[in-house]
């Protein structure tokens, strides 16, 4: 702080001191050039030495006419016009930059011309701050190197880092971010070795004064961290083909391992396991659905996400209370420098966002997206509607009837960080989205009707997600590293089919009836939890932390005014702790991270220990071997209603050690990576058990006296195994990479029978084919997928049976458990983005077409019996879709 | 270069595990589907047939003749005898309280099923044996003063399932509402099978002036499960329900009691 204090310090007295010499010093001439060549000729003109970015400098153009201007004046108005500051140093130099550039950082971060002498100090401590240059944002998860050396650290989610044993002052920092280029810092004997700033720049084509960088980095990086580990960049979304919205569900779908052969989920299948056995994580809450307009797309807004961290299995026992996989979604702090937004809008929806520095320690970002329903939304949404057998109610379609079907979805972002000293950090993150299909057919009763009675039909679904956390982290010395929260999250859904009618009595009194079918799923989580890391020495750093959940769920199920069918009240508290240690020996080449967590949840009142290991040796600068391994507990569920046809057919229930077993998995992965600088080979094998694992029916079940609904969980165990492989050119104009994965989910369920049968979403192979490509100011790409058909069950043949009343009933005699496989699934999209200036702000246009060859990809079948004969009928995922994007921001 | 292909055989060696016996697609599309409903005052008929097989382009319901089908009860045997087109008829009048068991071998497999017939809803009455409902014309502001409803009451002391079908029963009766081509009104209607002791008929429910048969069914749970959809899509298709043993379909008792409504304008 005392640095910081004494570098403004001296910045305002060298500019106070020079103004007396600046001050004396007129212009009086035409100055009309590139930048560069009009300091140059003052500097001729008044031997008053300048210091800038020539390539920079030779970019802007400048004209004025100064008339007996002072020096110190002038060079003040033409830096307000070019965004521009300037400062004299004692030797008299004027030095010039960007207004939000940090001069001790542009300096540390220059290559020094020739030796930098002794090293004054030697095997010290070293910490920092890593930002980006334009926003201020602190910037998580960098790796940071000592150049030469086993030296590295990465750094914490509020951007600061420690490297220990720092071999001597001369040495060189080397910062590796995705979607930032690789940024170098230059120790010196005058360098600081606390909060050490370090500014990184975004890869992304700023078209203007700065030059566009030849180097291109990948936008999803699957090496250099645990195993399973998967990296992105949401500010390169926009390059990729879309849907409509740039989702980094989506992208991450491309990856090997990930499914991506679900246009019906966002949410991820990783490694043989179903979206709720991912637990996804923004600021710290754990959102539970993350599906928007039926899983088309994810509830979340990339304009609001900073980093995304995605383990596929095997993470680290700092996250449990899942299978498969989980997502770390940090979110972006907003701009500390100035304001700044931007929007976009797309066939669907429109997104706005607003960055606002309150101070220099006090920022906030908004974003804010809702869908309209043009064209593309229409498309997507009778793609959805036409296989909805729910949204039509054929025998209520009269006269008086008529149909207006309403559906919107809406999220927003909003995020203020506190750095109130520099130890600490207050982030208070909030975020709600909400989707809404009202499918009500409006009903004009004639006159003589409405004067006796009212009468409605209802037939709305909504559901969505509200969530907020409130975190304090906390840099106490150079070792140890705190990060705290409380939150919220909750979830709901949804369903509402039922009609009302309401008679007016000749009393003047009203009597309602209502028909019908409600639905009623509402999840809380109320949790707390407090992360800590202590760096023992440069080859061990501590991890530990606990947590407490506490979960309320609800869900009911009605039929008309009174009858209840199901009223599930469950509530339970999960208390968690955690300790692992990362372990670096043998000068780095070999990690090591044995981890223990512990979960004691309330409602079986037991303990659950899982332990976790993962280990990488790299065996040379170019092969990593890995092996990991872990226990997983999971103790919510979402279960699907199977007789549901909407776009929520999910719920959540609490597990109960009873009828509804806690989940667990046993889980190896063994791999390797041979990575060179531009290449990436990654191959992982993996093999998981899976126990407890439910599905879940309500029915009728009949008995002799009584017939009624009951809740049926059917539980079962499963298998799953796979290998993933992922060859990635990472660097240059053209980069991408192919990702196949060769998997086998089976489950067994005694319900079944007692033999295995794939599970629906078992995939056997899935390829993808990923390219992208820089050609000035374009951007474009094209992927391609293809899956293997999914397993099925199909009836072998149907009857029909007269009832009393007279009408008959359909009856499908089915298959054994998922006997037949669809049809592989496959799809090309391509996408074209051009950089551009609007109104001197950077601006995009991207065009995409997704399914370029209209391939028809089966989602489901659907069986009649239609004149004595069984028919099936193909309900299809998209066709080809195009999309236009424009998108903008003030800076 | 050989490390490294060694190490990929290593990572395939781990991904190979045993194999264990899978799902495989089963016999049942043989089984045959029984329709009986056994109800006392009436002979019992029992119709057989085979089911549609998925994927054939025949349109007919191939019926399973000639069998020896069976119904006992309390020691006693009834053979059925083959009328025609997979109809079974016995000569017996069953019996409500009584339990009846139907069996018969098919493909060389025993298919059996067993019901028991429910008692007589008793006490059933209603609240208006006619109803007068104005008649409906188009664009004439539709009914002016609608009728109160029908109520129905019966004992349902053990909370059976029950059933109620209304059904216009004249040769030629005038439709309450226009008659298209397209649009023919149903000339039954009826409630869900649900766990009541009384039912309301609205009178905006019926589509005929003239007599209607009210009927109030007991039934047995197997009858109301025929309601349970068992969807009829691959994500959701599961076995439907039967009480037949080796077989599809539905063997059920009911009992039923009538009143009559009269509709007139």
């Amino acid at each position: 702080m005392l640095k910081w204090l004494l570098l403004g310090l001296f910045i305002v007295t060298a500019q106070l001191l020079s103004a007396q010499t600046l001050s004396d010093i007129k212009l009086n001439a035409l100055y009309s050039g590139k930048m560069d060549e009009v300091l140059a000729k003052i500097s001729t003109e008044t031997k008053v030495k300048f210091d800038f970015d020539q390539t920079k400098f030779s970019q802007i153009e400048l004209t004025d006419r100064p008339f007996n201007e002072a020096l110190d004046h002038w060079l003040t108005g033409i830096c307000k016009d070019k965004k521009l500051k300037w400062y004299q140093t004692k030797d008299g130099v004027v030095h010039l930059l960007g207004m939000y550039e940090n001069p001790e950082a542009n300096t540390l971060a220059a290559k020094p011309k020739g030796s930098r002498g002794e090293p004054s100090r030697k095997n010290f401590t070293l910490s920092g701050i890593i930002k980006d240059k334009a926003s201020g944002e602190a910037l998580p998860y960098v790796n940071v190197r000592v150049l030469g050396t086993a030296i590295v650290a990465l750094s914490n989610v509020d951007g600061h880092f420690t490297l220990l044993n720092v071999p001597a002052d001369t040495s060189t920092l080397e910062f590796n971010y995705l979607g930032y280029h690789r940024a170098h810092v230059y120790l010196s004997q005058n360098s600081p070795v606390e909060r050490l700033p370090v500014e990184m720049e975004a890869e992304i084509t700023d078209l203007g004064e700065i030059t566009v960088s030849a180097e291109r980095e990948e936008l999803l990086q699957a090496s250099g961290g645990s195993t399973s580990l998967l990296k992105m960049s949401p500010s390169k979304l926009a390059t990729l083909p879309s849907l409509g919205e740039h989702d980094i569900f989506r992208a991450f779908q491309l990856m090997p391992g990930i499914s991506g052969a679900n246009e019906q989920s966002a949410g991820l299948y990783v490694r043989g396991g179903t979206p709720d056995q991912v637990l996804t994580l923004f600021d710290g809450f754990t959102v539970y659905n993350v599906d928007h307009m039926f899983g088309f797309f994810s509830a979340f807004n990339s304009n609001s996400i900073k980093d995304v961290q995605l383990f596929k299995g095997v993470f680290d026992a700092k996250y449990g209370g899942r299978l498969a996989a989980v997502m770390d979604i940090t979110g972006k702090d907003g701009n500390d420098r100035s304001f700044n937004a931007g929007g976009e809008l797309s066939l669907l929806s429109a997104n706005l966002w607003m960055e606002q520095p309150i101070s220099p320690k006090l920022t906030t970002i908004v974003t804010f997206r809702k869908s309209y329903q043009g064209p593309l939304y229409t498309s997507l949404f009778d793609a959805f509607k036409k296989s909805n057998g729910t949204t039509q109610q054929p025998e209520r379609r009269g006269r008086f009837t008529g149909t207006s079907v309403v559906s919107w979805f809406y999220d927003m972002n909003v995020k203020t960080t506190w750095k109130p000293t520099a130890k600490d950090v207050v982030s208070l993150s909030f975020y709600t989205g909400k989707d809404k299909l009202d499918n009500s057919p409006k009903i004009n009763l004639p006159s003589g009707f409405s004067q006796r009675f009212n009468f409605q039909i209802t037939d709305v679904t909504d559901w969505g997600n509200t969530g907020g956390s409130l975190k304090w982290s906390r840099r106490y010395n150079k070792k140890l590293y705190s990060n705290s929260l409380i939150s919220y999250s909750t979830y709901f859904s949804n369903r509402d089919r039922s009609n009302s009618r309401t008679e007016n009595n000749p009393d003047g009194t009203t009597t309602t009836f209502n028909r019908g079918i409600k639905e009623d799923n509402r999840l809380q989580d109320f949790s707390t939890k407090s992360d800590w890391e202590l760096k023992l020495s440069d080859q061990s750093v501590l991890e530990f932390g606990g947590a407490v959940t506490y979960n309320k769920i609800k869900y009911s199920f009605s039929q008309n005014d009174t009858t209840i069918l199901l009223d599930r009240n469950s509530s339970g508290l999960t208390a968690s702790a955690y300790v692992q240690d990362k372990f670096s020996f043998h000068k780095g080449r070999v990690k090591l991270i044995p981890g223990l967590r512990t979960d004691y949840f309330s409602p079986t009142g037991k303990p659950y220990f899982e332990p976790r290991l993962d280990f990488q040796y790299q065996m040379n600068k170019r092969i990593t071997l890995k092996a990991a391994g872990g226990h997983y507990a999971q103790f919510v569920k979402r279960v699907v209603r199977e007789d549901v046809l909407t776009g929520s057919r999910d719920f959540w229930i609490l597990t109960d050690g009873a009828k509804l077993p806690v989940a667990s998995s046993n889980q190896f992965v063994g791999g390797l990576a041979y990575e060179t600088k531009d290449w990436l080979f990654n191959a992982e094998a993996y093999y998981k058990t899976l126990d407890g694992i439910s599905e879940y029916s309500v029915r009728y079940v009949p008995s002799f006296q009584s017939l009624r609904y009951q809740e049926n969980f059917y539980n079962g165990t499963g298998r799953v195994r796979g290998l993933d492989l992922l060859l990635q050119k990472k660097y240059g104009r053209y980069n991408g990479w192919i990702a196949y994965t060769l998997g086998e989910v089976r489950h067994n369920f005694p319900i079944y029978g007692q033999n295995d049968f794939y599970a629906s979403h078992d995939v056997t192979h899935e390829f993808k084919f990923v390219n992208l490509y820089k050609w000035k100011r374009w951007d474009f790409s094209l992927a391609f997928i293809y899956a293997s058909g999914r397993p099925y069950t199909a009836p072998e043949g149907g009857y029909q049976i007269k009832l009393l009343d007279g009408t008959y009933q359909d009856f499908l005699n089915v298959s054994t458990k998922n006997a037949y496989r669809l049809p592989a699934y496959h799809h090309l999209d391509l996408a074209a983005t051009y950089n551009f200036r609007f109104i001197n702000s950077p601006a995009s246009l991207s065009a995409s077409i997704y399914n370029v060859y209209n391939h028809k990809n089966i989602w489901y079948r659907e069986y009649q019996i239609v004149e004595n004969q069984l028919i099936s009928t193909d309900v299809n995922y998209l066709g080809r879709t195009p999309n236009l994007t424009f998108s903008i921001k003030l800076r | 270069m050989h490390k490294f292909l060694y190490l990929l055989l290593g990572l395939s060696l781990f991904s190979a595990c045993e194999k264990a016996s899978l799902n495989s697609p089963s016999d049942s599309i043989t089984r045959p589907v029984v329709q009986a409903f056994l109800q006392p005052g009436a002979t019992p008929s029992v119709k057989i047939t085979q089911q549609l097989p998925f994927g054939s382009s025949d349109t007919v319901v191939h019926t399973i003749d000639n069998l020896s089908v069976l119904i006992e009860s309390n020691g006693q045997q009834f053979p059925l005898e083959f009328v025609d087109t997979g109809t079974y008829v016995g000569n017996f009048v069953p019996i409500a309280g009584q339990t009846y068991s139907l069996s018969f071998t098919y493909n060389g497999k025993i298919v059996t099923a067993q019901t028991v017939i429910p008692s007589k809803p008793t006490g059933l009455t209603t609240s208006a044996t006619s109803i007068a409902i104005p008649p409906f014309t188009p664009g004439g502001g539709g009914f002016i003063n609608i009728p109160d409803p029908i109520n129905l009451s019966w004992n349902n002391p053990d909370n059976a399932y029950c059933l109620v079908v209304i059904s216009n029963i004249d040769a030629n009766s005038t439709s309450i509402f226009p008659v298209t081509n397209n649009n023919i009104p149903r000339r039954i209607f009826r409630s869900q099978p649900e766990q009541i002791s009384g039912y309301e008929i609205n009178a905006r429910s019926f589509r005929y002036y003239g007599h209607h048969n009210v009927i109030v069914y007991r039934l047995n749970p197997e009858y109301a499960s025929l309601y349970d959809n068992s969807g009829n899509s691959s994500q959701n298709l599961v076995s439907p329900f039967t009480n037949i043993v080796g077989g599809l379909g539905i063997f059920t008792g009911v009992n039923a009691d009538t009143v009559h409504v009269y509709v007139h304008q």
